[in-house]
């Protein structure tokens, strides 16, 4: 026995040395993470606090260059060193719930309402830190430049779990069409005359223009359809609609009667959406495989639309004279005049939109929120991260218009994950040195403007504890994702399939799920 | 540790015999102890987390300390509530006794007939051209069938309008993927096994070929005679783990089911699967107790059928059971 | 009549073959085409087994972009072989002795080691595990631990080890041999085709997997090639399924590659992989050369 047991630990022993011992070079250096990549042995860097910061990217070239020079400025500023954490966009939502559900370390993390990122459901289990009280004392400006309502948007419980990334874009919402300005002006089509039309009448409008259009061009596409995006079940605003809890899930309100949970999909609208789009698909206006394709970038790198939704405003209308191009195209090759429709509004996931929260479990609460005050404030340092040095990275052409330079740092444009891209003065992000700089800071402005006085989505604040309805939840999506896109494309015919898509979601409990909304929104406003 | 648990029930045997048999197995405990002491923490470690099906789990309180749901099986309430259960356990049992069946018989036939190829370039040739779609991930393959189907630029539709045919939608019509799925998983695994059959094939003592052949056996004869029973047991194994695998899509590989038929719901009626409902369905909850109860209801399911399956052969011949 | 009747089966086993090989390289064959055809031209003519406009914009694209390829090629070669190899090692230690007759409780031992194909408890323990008790975390071993033992491949080389005559063994040990021994010095040399077979199966699977690199890798110089691949595969569908989430969303859905430099990563990460067959050729064909030992 014992010359087994012996011969057993010399065993595991030779492993663990086979295993810690060989191995290439490359690979043995980034073994532990904490050591490697601070060279400079300076006593004060042992005290540096290590900040482990997760955000969603993809991969970034001659990121520890820029990561270094980053680090000099928060050592020298905050004397902590921020770990910058890039998790593909396609797991960050799942490893994130993960590390959380496994007590994993983590200091400050991306947070969102979107995309199972489950930003209400982390914060009610305790999650995140609770920074009411600590924001205002170590992150004062990130605290007070933003529209107060944002706040609403990330607290649980009237207290605050997340730090607002305010956007350069703006949090008020107002949704839209493009349309192909040479099209619109070969047909003749008084794009003008949509503005502010509820939905329903704006598609209406726009059908024969896709079809006059589509005629003389018979290789293009009308209006873009895919199984991940529903113009109706992603998009509450487009129908005058706010969701309570989940987007996809049942249980909107309607803005002029924001007292009573409804059943989205029982709406006249969906009804009325549901059937114009299966026009539009008999008639050829919307891909025939809309139900089933997934990626439609081809489509519009190839700059195949006719039309599109847009969340760009102000519109061609309110500031004319704007060079807008159709979504991932060029101006050149598809110019785009836009026109919005609805109301303007903040929304109630506006807030947790995009934010930051910090693990509740981290021995760096403070330091965190020192960081994300630094990220917020230190314009340089802001820059410098998400966009790289001038001229080693990126420079101006010689119009003025910002060039990246290919293979050298590029952050993928996710700077809205780290911080506040928002700033009064225009210095923290770049602007082409051209008139259309000028211009996008015109509209900048009077985005600025409109968050401050914007109408507050009455549901803000509102986090719905969904555990009563867990079952019916769950057998409500994959309901909805089963048959939400095939209806929202137009691939099957609403008469017959919507009434069996309403009767699976009454069996699947949808009932019980509006009924359990109502009774904790009914509560919670009672309540304030 | 083994061998004096092993002493007990084994009081009458003369002491010396114990001593002299625990001496004869010790080396062989030394050979499979890091593999059993591997499996014992990468696996059974872990699997202290099946409790989880039962629990309202909390990363707080951990996997003991949180609470028990109430009532017990409250976590697996939802897939049978669910309206589809029935028809998407139809589907993985159909489309696991297909692949079972269909993956067996062409990796048998290929590996019996790759045998016939005499010619070594030749016959190496074949086997690393029938192996190279299992080098493929699901997502590959998802894409070179989309490049094949896709209704605009798919290179199918496009020989099928050259010829003056009309364009098929192959990404709108749940039926067509009846067959789309199991050729699918047919392609990617049967060379794997094939090439399983062959290296099996080629652990028979050639003795016995040579034997048959001077007694005048014909081809077909050998074969039957002596490559199929041999190979038995393999096929037996590979059998009966399949079996504990019959409620999980895919027999456990179900990413295909998900990832081929670009998640389109209106496929749903013939692609989905337990494991892709229940992926879906809780994307949003978001529960690890309630994907944690599927699971456990899979696996036990597949425990008793393996159970049966092991003591049926282990009756008719005890070498090839599997314990 | 009997040579032609034998010659026109061989023709028609060859004709089959023939096929079934071509509908396994075709496809492949598609996907290199992609990866040089030139974008416009994948828009406007669709796919096709010949770039209708020949294209290298895509490699160039790989080999100057983000998350260097080369480095990705090191951490997949060194996880795979040091992997593969551990794992052959472990798998027929533990296999062979399973088969031994001396082993009382093989019965209860082969229970052992399949009962977790069935059960686990999935991933929240298994994360615990590895990151909080064996600390692997973001570090290289973590991609060879977790595929370092499979119930199915002690199984299946179970069997194989089954084939290998007593007799064999039975010798060694009146030579004198110990069992350990003439499991190196015997049984393995013995086994080549068997350890083949389950190695080259391996190491695909170590090759190929993403999934535990997603979960436990955090620095981009430990990413290995696949999960590059799965990144450039995923990330558009996620990003365009929540584009209303963010304006800036669009932009970087913009900035991700194309479907030719998808297909370009895909060749990448797929050649080397598919050279390993023939080179571990030689293994398969030699067979056991047991004909001259008496039974």
């Amino acid at each position: 026995m014992k010359k087994l047991s012996l011969t057993l630990l010399s065993a595991t022993m030779l492993f663990s040395i086979l295993l810690s011992g060989c191995g290439p070079k490359d690979a043995s250096s980034t073994n532990d993470p904490a050591p490697t990549k601070a060279p400079a042995p300076a006593p004060a860097d042992e005290k540096l606090v290590d900040l482990n910061f997760y955000m969603m990217n993809s991969p970034v070239n001659d990121f520890d260059r820029v990561m270094k020079k980053a680090n000099e400025i928060i050592a020298k500023d905050i004397h902590a060193k921020l770990n910058l954490i890039l998790v593909d966009s396609s797991t960050y939502a799942d490893k994130m719930n993960l590390m959380i559900n496994s007590g994993d370390d983590w200091d400050l993390g991306f947070t969102a309402s979107w995309g199972g990122i489950n930003f209400l459901e982390n914060a009610t289990k305790g999650a995140y830190a609770d920074l009411t009280d600590l924001l205002p004392k170590y992150a004062p400006e990130t605290y007070s430049r933003i529209p107060a309502g944002l706040w609403d948007g990330v607290k649980v419980k009237d207290r605050i779990y997340g730090v607002v990334n305010y956007q350069q874009w703006g949090t008020s919402k107002r949704n839209g069409f493009n349309f192909r300005k040479d099209l619109a002006e070969e047909s003749g089509f008084n794009w003008e005359a949509i503005k502010g039309k509820p939905t329903i009448e704006a598609l209406e409008m726009i059908g024969p223009f896709l079809g006059d259009a589509l005629k003389k061009h018979p290789e293009m596409i009308g209006f873009e359809t895919s199984s991940p995006y529903s113009l109706f079940a992603n998009d509450p605003l487009y129908w005058n609609m706010e969701s309570v809890g989940d987007q996809t899930l049942p249980g909107w309100i309607n803005l002029d009667n924001p007292d009573k949970v409804i059943n989205q999909y029982e709406t006249e609208d969906f009804a009325k959406f549901t059937k114009i789009m299966r026009d539009w698909f008999i008639k050829g206006y919307v891909r025939k495989d809309g139900a089933t394709v997934k990626d439609t970038s081809p489509d519009r790198k190839a700059a195949k639309f006719v039309a599109e939704k847009t969340y760009g405003w102000p519109d061609s209308i309110d500031v004319p004279g704007q060079n807008l191009a159709m979504s991932m195209s060029s101006k050149d090759k598809a110019p785009a005049v836009s026109v919005s429709t609805t109301r303007t509004m903040i929304p109630a996931g506006a807030g947790a939109n995009s934010a930051i929260s910090i693990n509740s479990e981290s021995k760096n609460i403070e330091k965190s929120l020192e960081l994300i005050e630094l990220l917020n404030t230190n314009d340089d340092l802001y820059k410098l991260i998400t966009l790289g040095e001038e001229g080693v990275d990126y420079n101006f052409n010689e119009k003025g218009a910002y060039t990246q330079i290919e293979g050298k740092y590029s952050f993928n444009w996710n700077e809205w994950q780290i911080g506040q891209s928002y700033s009064p003065t225009f210095n923290r992000s770049i602007y082409d040195k051209n008139k259309d700089g000028e211009t996008s800071k015109e509209l900048q402005k009077l985005v600025y403007e409109t968050d401050k006085t914007a109408e507050i989505s009455p549901v803000t604040g509102f986090v719905f504890d969904s555990t009563p309805v867990k079952t019916q939840l769950a057998n409500c999506t994959a309901v909805t994702t089963e048959m939400v896109p095939a209806l929202s494309s137009g691939s099957v015919d609403p008469e017959k399939v919507l009434p069996e898509f309403l009767k699976r979601l009454k069996a699947a409990g949808v009932d019980d799920i509006i009924k359990e909304k109502q009774a904790q929104y009914d509560a919670w406003r009672a309540s304030k | 540790m083994k061998t004096i648990t092993n002493a007990i029930p084994n009081r009458k045997v003369k002491p010396r015999k114990r001593l002299r048999s625990a001496r004869r197995q010790m080396p062989f405990y030394l050979l499979m102890a890091p593999g059993l002491i591997l499996i014992a923490i990468l696996s059974y470690f872990p699997m202290v987390g099946v409790i989880i099906a039962f629990k309202d789990y909390n990363a707080r309180d951990g996997i003991f300390g949180s609470p028990w749901k109430d009532p017990l099986f409250k976590n697996f309430e939802f897939f049978f509530k669910s309206d589809i259960a029935k028809s998407v356990t139809f589907n993985t049992l159909f489309y696991n006794l297909i692949q079972v069946v269909s993956v067996t018989l062409c990796a048998l036939a290929l590996a019996i007939l790759l045998n016939e190829v005499k010619n070594k370039f030749v016959s190496a040739t074949y086997k690393g051209s029938i192996l190279l779609p299992t080098f493929l991930s699901w997502i590959v393959i998802q894409f070179i069938l989309f490049s094949l189907l896709s209704v605009d630029r798919g290179i199918v539709n496009s020989v099928i309008t050259d010829n003056g045919g009309e364009a098929i939608y192959w990404y709108s019509e749940p039926s067509y993927w009846r067959y789309i799925l199991p050729i699918a998983y047919l392609w990617k695994n049967v060379g794997y096994f094939s090439v399983l059959y062959v290296a099996a094939i080629a652990g028979i003592n050639t003795d016995y070929y040579e034997a048959a052949q001077l007694d005048g056996a014909s081809k077909w004869q050998r074969v039957k005679h002596i490559t199929l029973p041999l190979l038995q047991p393999t096929i037996i194994v590979l059998s009966l783990l399949w079996v504990g695998k019959l409620f999980n899509g895919g027999l456990g590989d179900w990413n295909g089911f998900y990832t081929l038929p670009n998640d389109a719901g209106a496929l749903y009626s013939t692609t989905d699967v337990i494991d892709t409902l229940v992926f879906r369905s809780l994307k949003k909850v978001n529960d690890y107790g309630m994907s944690s109860a599927i699971g456990l209801y899979q696996a036990v399911v597949g425990f008793f059928l393996v159970l049966i399956s092991n003591y049926i052969i282990k009756k008719r011949d005890p070498d090839s059971s599997l314990f | 009549m009997l040579y032609r009747k034998l010659h026109f089966s061989k023709l028609v086993i060859h004709l089959m073959f023939i096929a079934m090989s071509l509908a396994c390289i075709l496809p492949l064959l598609l996907v290199v085409s992609i990866s040089f055809t030139d974008e416009r031209s994948l828009m406007l003519d669709g796919y096709r087994l010949w770039p209708k406009e020949f294209s290298l914009n895509a490699y160039k694209y790989v080999f100057n972009g983000a998350g260097s390829i080369l480095n990705a090629y090191a951490v997949t070669v060194f996880v795979t072989v040091v992997g593969t190899l551990l794992h052959l090692l472990f798998t027929s230690m533990l296999a062979y002795s399973l088969t031994r007759p001396e082993v009382t409780h093989r019965k209860a031992l082969s229970f052992f080691v399949y009962l977790p194909v069935l059960f686990n408890g999935g991933l929240v323990p298994s994360y615990i595990l590895m990151t909080r008790i064996l600390h692997l975390k973001d570090t290289i071993w973590v991609l060879i631990v977790v595929g370092l033992v499979s119930a199915v491949n002690i199984l299946i080389m179970k069997n194989f080890f089954r084939t290998i005559p007593e007799s064999l063994i039975e010798s060694a040990r009146i030579d004198g041999s110990g069992e350990i021994h003439t499991f190196f010095r015997i049984v393995l040399p013995l086994s080549k085709p068997s350890l083949a077979t389950i190695g080259l199966f391996v190491s695909i699977g170590y090759w190929n997997d993403w999934m535990t690199a997603s979960l436990y890798i955090e620095s981009q110089k430990l990413r290995p090639l696949q999960y590059l691949l799965q990144s450039l595969m995923n990330n558009i569908g996620y990003l365009q399924s929540n584009s209303q989430a963010s304006r800036s969303m669009e932009a970087a859905i913009g900035m991700l590659p194309s479907e030719g430099a998808r297909m370009a990563t895909c060749v990448l990460a797929i050649g080397p992989i598919i050279l390993l067959y023939p080179l571990l050729q030689k293994y398969f064909e030699k067979g056991l050369t047991i004909g001259a030992v008496k039974e």
